[in-house]
């Protein structure tokens, strides 16, 4: 348990290491309303996110729930007074997010420092918040962290080869989800699914590790166009994660599922052996600004604060 | 190097896992595998086996207490936690099913009372069936349940069926079919990625081995 003192020094290291790392780079501090509208939300999330929202009524009946993400407030925000992206806007921030769980143990109420870089796809803006992450992670005086790489348009377009019903698509997903090959293998086999897609689908399961050597074992499956140019696009990503001297943090998972499905292109999740969750999570999504008539594509991260200073204190205490 | 740490639950599956792991490679101090124990080191320091509830296994896993887990598939569907889920060991079949007597689960159910101790699985099952149900929690002797008129079925894990034949009882319904899994803290794969896939090798040879043993019988 943190007391308050302590809690409040570890958000002004943070926010000074946030500061003084993107400043230079052109990131802004942005401060969020803490009230949003329940509208905002009601589309965008899935039914079991929608549960975790917490929800406050005014005089006049209307719902707002407190902000579970600042991604989505920022779009918003962002969408009418920057609608068509006209320039790269470069935000960073330190807040509270509100989420109820199931699990007692998980408070409703977390801090996130995070980053975004509202911009158009290219590895260079990828690459550049990736290393970002590295760079403020080594900051902090965190140093044995891995950092996952992976892509969303991977399983998308497997998918969108198995034509399989909404509820088969999620099967799918949720054996990838929990990399376990023999479910997924029985599953597919069972759908008579061509031995082609099937060791290609299986294969991303396995298609985790040191980089280059997952590469080279996934481009020994014929691949079509668009999953050919998916993976030149993440090694590209890779090789400027490499420049900027953080690659022997990146291990590439190209399994990954991320819970939040508004993922459009490269994600990425940071670990560190001190602790049993994702330090942070980030990646890129150019379709949520449409929901708000907006066309802003966008890439970032948000880091779990006190999941942070655990690690940071743990490794304090043993050396 | 600091030790791969193992839940396993305690009793049948820990046993097997110790003889799995044995066969694998992996030697550990026969004296010091008692029941009271609660954990073991291998004897080169590398593994160590945390004796833990089965319903516990999922837990330590996900909060990365342990980095690996071995419990039955039964368990981790229930818990429904974030981990990876990287091997079926093949021992401790069994169905996951819906009870009750011959006549209590017509085709065109639209409502049902169920007495389980799996309410999560039993929820969703239902849920996806478009069937309304009043679920009680139990922690065993679940049988009783239908006989007593406590719930017109029960959802449970059946392995010969002969305690459902004693009570007269049938099998409705098959949800899933369980055995024994292994299962991954992901941060200890994204950290530990060499020694949780060597892990992975040892026990799937163990396996391999016994297999090989059965046959040879």
């Amino acid at each position: 348990m943190r007391n308050l003192f302590q809690s409040a020094e570890e958000e002004f290291e943070i926010r000074k290491v946030f500061r003084s790392s993107f400043l230079p780079k052109g990131y802004r501090e942005v401060n969020l309303p803490v009230l949003e509208s329940y509208e905002t939300y009601e589309s965008l999330q899935t039914i079991q996110n929608r549960k975790s929202l917490l929800k406050l009524i005014d005089h006049t009946g209307d719902i707002f729930v407190l902000r579970p993400d600042v991604t989505i407030p920022l779009m918003r925000e962002l969408a009418t007074t920057h609608g068509n992206l006209d320039e790269e806007v470069r935000c960073w921030y330190v807040q509270s997010v509100f989420r109820q769980s199931d699990d007692l143990t998980i408070p409703t109420e977390r801090r996130q420092a995070g980053i975004e870089l509202f911009s158009n796809q290219s590895a260079e803006n990828d690459a550049e918040v990736i290393g970002l992450a590295c760079l403020a992670l080594t900051e902090l005086g965190l140093h044995d962290f891995k950092i996952e790489l992976g892509h969303a348009g991977i399983l998308q377009e497997l998918i969108r080869i198995l034509q399989l019903t909404k509820d088969e698509q999620l099967q799918v997903k949720s054996f990838i989800q929990m990399k376990n090959s023999g479910e997924l293998a029985n599953f597919l086999q069972q759908h008579n699914v061509k031995n082609q897609t099937k060791d290609l689908l299986l294969e991303t399961i396995f298609s985790y590790g040191e980089a280059t050597s997952v590469f080279n074992r996934f481009r020994e499956h014929p691949l079509n166009n668009q999953l050919s140019s998916i993976i030149q696009y993440i090694e590209a990503v890779y090789e400027l994660v490499l420049e900027s001297g953080f690659g022997n943090h990146v291990t590439v998972d190209l399994g990954m599922v991320n819970e939040m499905d508004y993922y459009s292109g490269i994600q990425f999740q940071g670990f560190s052996n001190k602790i049993g969750k994702p330090l942070l999570m980030g990646g890129r999504y150019d379709e949520v600004s449409q929901n708000f008539g907006a066309q802003l594509p966008a890439v970032g991260f948000a880091c779990d604060v006190e999941a942070i200073f655990t690690v940071k204190n743990n490794s304090a205490k043993t050396g | 190097m600091v030790p791969m740490k193992i839940a396993v639950a305690k009793g049948r599956i820990a046993e097997k896992a110790r003889e799995l792991l044995t066969k694998g490679g992996i030697a550990f101090p026969d004296t010091l595998f008692d029941e009271r124990k609660l954990v073991i080191t291998s004897k080169d320091g590398d593994y160590q086996l945390l004796f833990v509830k089965a319903s516990d296994v999922p837990t330590y896993v996900e909060k990365g207490a342990a980095d690996i887990g071995i419990v039955g598939k039964d368990t981790i569907m229930e818990d429904g936690k974030d981990v990876y889920e990287l091997q079926d060991l093949g021992f401790g079949n069994c169905q996951l099913v819906v009870a009750g007597f011959p006549d209590s689960f017509p085709v065109d159910t639209k409502s049902l009372t169920v007495a389980t101790k799996y309410p999560s699985i039993a929820k969703a099952y239902f849920d996806k069936a478009g069937i309304h149900t009043e679920i009680s929690r139990l922690s065993g002797s679940i049988e009783l349940a239908p006989i007593v008129g406590l719930s017109e079925v029960i959802v449970d894990i059946v392995e010969t069926g002969s305690t459902l034949r004693d009570n007269g009882l049938v099998i409705l319904r098959e949800i899933a079919k369980v055995s024994t899994r292994v299962i991954v803290n992901k941060a200890s794969y994204a950290t530990k990625t060499t020694e949780v896939k060597h892990c992975m090798e040892l026990l799937k040879n163990g396996v391999e081995g016994r297999r090989a043993d059965n046959h040879n019988a």
